[in-house]
């Protein structure tokens, strides 16, 4: 407890701002820098969303192709005629859409829209001014824009965008070297946002362990400074193996080196050992800072402490040590020797103990709480149990006699959309719900949200659900085409896609209408939690003045945990 | 009552005011970006000047730069919270090196297992790599570390002759390594050693690996050398003081940070044969 009396606050300094788009491009604040990311994930999710769409439709009306496998079973086409389709513009489009696809969910979308509630949030919650390095910060926004240019207009160009996946597995990412830029164009969008991530990550770290306010330590931090603070250390010990990775595809295509080339004496494979090194701490990079957020959500809404905040930041950490350390479980079908098999099996396996002590860390919370089903708390439990779900089939994927016969198939994309659309995405929007009072001073209709709630939910259980059940039939990912007997679960699939996309639009909407609404949110509290949270970001007006506090926050901080527990 | 008083003693001690660099700097990479892509396809999708755009997207990169440089020197004049800025940048400093030491790892890490854990990594039995002068080069540029070492310790002094004494040979020894790498290469592609040579095919990892961890160090090198020579030009011009000399602090760990990766390369490709 800080028991000093805050300092005189002396007079504002005199500091020319300019006003309009000007603004935009020159701030350095971190809360309107936190909007500019969450505008930015906002418009590339519908862009992203859309593309899925169009995943999706394709999914549901192949038509044409399953006539042509019909004419072959009845004799009237030869198989080849009917695989040469894999091969035509309409297969490469459908594999351009699921690369751009995954790679704008995750580059332009998920990971800036946590970085949005990150720099919004955080900088307040530790009592900062702003983050460390406030330019800095501006820069690691603006590296993302180059990022996405470069994605999206990779379709306009000779060859079109890239079709190899996010994960741009050589040789298939090798084809077409020197003739079509798209696939450079997405390794050098991967370097303005890794570079974006590095550069971010570095200015979290510097700010929480610096910039922490009078009585803050460690073991008071807030639970999402804690998350977004451990994500940071991922993301700058991950993105440059990632970025190394890509540069080794770089140089492969374009100036006739031969690290991934199996022709010129390259180890494609390596290559996948890399990859994931990075990419299997990224999926963390995309969920921890939303446990972090999830946990106030959970907290607030049942009127409550967080339960065992020890024990969630010592889960947090562990995640992030074993996360480093169980890659190869993406890769037990390229011929590993049984030992890595069998220990990235088991060291998969270690992850569902951290994950299950944050799991019933928040149940513990809702316990006994006075429990209010605000439009957050909605989503913040759907998340969770969706979350839940996820993981179990993570379970059965790590397990290699199992992943053997599932890999590649839709009951993997089933469990990864369960985790990153289930999860990460529910917490987005939970958060968005939870934060925009304080954001705007104004609320989202708490109506439309329960209803976008409902819709989500039930949207991804049905989508993701039947891709679980559509894999273990064995449909294969990434091909736009299938047998006849997936039709049906095809169009459950794509229902159950456009049940959640409305209620994404009803959040679009929402968020605009508030925009051209009264401000409603006027008071310092608009959920009336901070009685028992006792968070700084609810002590101060809705929204902060610029530059957040005069002198110190106006509250004292608290312990995290209470005496006698 | 906590490690981090000092930094809210004065309560404004962390206003920034905006700044147009960032975004500017952004959009010249951008420009020099889309140049260079542009002209490795001979797309000739800026009007046919692709390479006239390249090459005005890095002067404007280094420009922006460099006055988003000048922006934050000027405001260090004008600041108050000395420790404060000093530990941040420290921290800053360090991370950044992890970031920097994983990229490098990773290149380690690719040579490590293809050399002793999978086939098809060979070393060519006829050229000749390393030798006198690279070991020569190597004894140089540990010897800049410690010249670059003493410079600090003399700017952390005030004693100003003898820093600008050190600086320059630090600066002249990096010179020195960087000329001996490029000789190496020079004699390593005559003897047709780089690369996307055909006729060498079976030797193209290896080659690869070669140029793109001592090139990728060899720029390391440059930036390092491009930021003592600031710090000499700021120097000259008495922006240091005894206690606040950050920039002499970056550079020279900058200078270990080579200098230690170029060990474990040296050690790694030029004495760790198989
Ligand atoms: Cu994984």
């Amino acid at each position: 407890m800080s028991t000093e009396t805050p300092i005189e606050a002396a007079p504002m300094p005199p500091i020319k701002r300019h006003t309009g788009i000007m603004d935009i491009l020159t701030t350095v604040d971190h809360k309107k820098i936190g909007m500019m990311y969450f505008w930015t994930a906002l418009i590339m999710g519908l862009i992203g969303g859309g593309m899925a769409g169009a995943i999706r439709f394709q999914l549901a009306t192949p038509g044409a192709v399953i006539e042509n496998l019909q004419a072959v079973v009845a004799g009237t086409k030869t198989s080849e005629q009917v695989w040469a389709l894999f091969s035509t513009a309409e297969g490469e489009k459908f594999n351009m859409m699921t690369t751009m696809h995954a790679s704008i969910m995750i580059f332009a979308v998920i990971i800036p829209a946590f970085a949005a509630f990150a720099n919004y949030v955080v900088p307040i919650m530790i009592g900062a001014r702003d983050m460390a390095f406030p330019k800095l910060n501006a820069f690691a926004f603006w590296l993302l824009i180059p990022a996405i240019i470069l994605m999206s207009g990779s379709f306009f160009v000779e060859g079109g965008a890239a079709s190899s996946g996010w994960t741009a597995y050589p040789p298939l990412s090798l084809q077409g070297a020197g003739v079509n830029p798209g696939q450079d164009m997405w390794i050098l969008a991967v370097h303005f946002g890794g570079m974006s991530s590095i550069l971010g990550a570095i200015n979290f770290i510097v700010t929480i362990a610096n910039m922490r306010c009078k009585g803050m330590t460690w073991g008071k931090l807030p639970l999402l400074a804690w998350a977004v603070f451990i994500t940071s250390i991922i993301q700058l010990m991950g993105t440059p193996v990632l970025g190394a990775a890509v540069t080794m595809l770089l140089f492969d295509r374009n100036f006739g080196t031969g690290f991934l080339d199996a022709s010129r004496g390259g180890d494609p494979s390596l290559y996948q050992h890399i990859f994931w090194f990075y990419s299997h701490p990224a999926v963390y990079i995309m969920i921890l800072p939303g446990f972090g957020a999830l946990s106030h959500i959970l907290a607030s809404f049942s009127s409550k402490r967080i339960f065992g905040y020890f024990a969630m930041v010592a889960a947090i950490a562990a995640i992030a040590v074993l996360g480093f350390m169980v890659w190869a479980h993406h890769m037990f079908t390229i011929g590993m020797p049984t030992w890595m098999n069998a220990y990235f099996m088991v060291a998969s396996y270690g992850i569902g103990v951290p994950t299950g002590i944050k799991i019933f860390s928040w149940l513990a919370t809702l316990w006994g709480g006075k429990i209010r089903f605000t439009t957050p708390m909605l989503f913040a439990i759907g998340a969770v149990s969706l979350f839940v779900l996820g993981g179990f089939g993570g379970l059965i994927l790590a397990t290699v006699p199992s992943d053997v016969q599932l890999h590649d198939t839709y009951f993997v994309v089933g469990h990864f959309h369960y985790t990153l659309v289930g999860g990460s995405v529910m917490i987005i929007f939970a958060s968005t719900y939870f934060w925009w009072p304080k954001m705007t001073g104004r609320f989202l209709n708490e109506t439309a949200g329960k209803i976008c709630a409902a819709f989500m939910y039930f949207g991804i259980l049905l989508a993701f659900g039947t891709m679980h059940y559509t894999g273990a039939l064995g449909m294969a990912r990434r091909v736009g085409f299938y047998r006849e007997e997936f039709t049906h679960l095809n169009h459950i699939t794509t229902l159950g896609y456009t049940l959640s996309a409305i209620g994404a639009v009803i959040l679009f909407v929402s968020i605009v209408v508030s925009l051209f609404k009264k401000k409603n949110a006027t008071s310092n509290d608009p959920w009336e939690i901070n009685d028992i949270q006792q968070s700084f970001e609810w002590a101060i007006p809705s929204p902060p003045p610029p530059y957040n506090f005069e002198t110190v926050p106006p509250i004292p901080v608290v312990d995290q945990m209470p005496k006698g527990h | 009552m906590s490690e981090h008083a000092s930094h809210h003693d004065d309560p404004w001690s962390h206003v920034p005011p905006p700044s147009p660099w960032p975004v500017l700097f952004t959009g010249s990479l951008c420009v020099a970006v889309f140049g260079t892509l542009a002209n490795m396809f001979e797309s000739g999708f800026f009007w046919n000047n692709d390479s006239l755009v390249m090459f005005v997207g890095i002067f404007l990169s280094l420009f922006t730069l460099m006055g988003w440089g000048h922006q934050i020197i000027k405001e260090k004049a004008i600041s108050h919270d000395l420790d404060q800025q000093q530990s941040d940048l420290k921290l800053f400093t360090l991370m950044f090196f992890v970031s920097e030491a994983l990229a490098f790892g990773t290149i380690f890490g690719y040579y490590y297992i293809r050399a002793f854990a999978t086939v098809g990594f060979v070393r060519p039995d006829d050229i000749h790599l390393g030798g006198w002068p690279v070991a020569v080069a190597t004894i140089l540029l540990i010897t800049s570390s410690l010249t670059c070492e003493f410079a600090h310790k003399a700017v952390e002094h005030g004693r100003k002759s003898q820093a600008r004494l050190l600086l320059l040979l630090t600066i002249t020894l990096g010179f020195i390594f960087l000329y001996a790498q490029g000789k190496e290469y020079g004699e390593l592609i005559i003897q047709g050693f780089w690369p996307g040579n055909y006729e060498a095919v079976e030797y193209n990892a290896f080659s690869s690996l070669f140029y793109i961890s001592t090139g990728f160090h060899g720029v390391h090198v440059a930036t390092g050398l491009l930021m003592l020579i600031l710090v000499w030009l700021r120097m000259e011009l008495g922006h240091f003081t005894q206690k606040r000399h950050f920039s002499v602090v970056a550079a020279s760990w900058y200078w270990h940070f080579v200098d230690v990766v170029w060990v474990l390369l040296f050690i790694s490709i030029y004495v760790m044969v198989k």
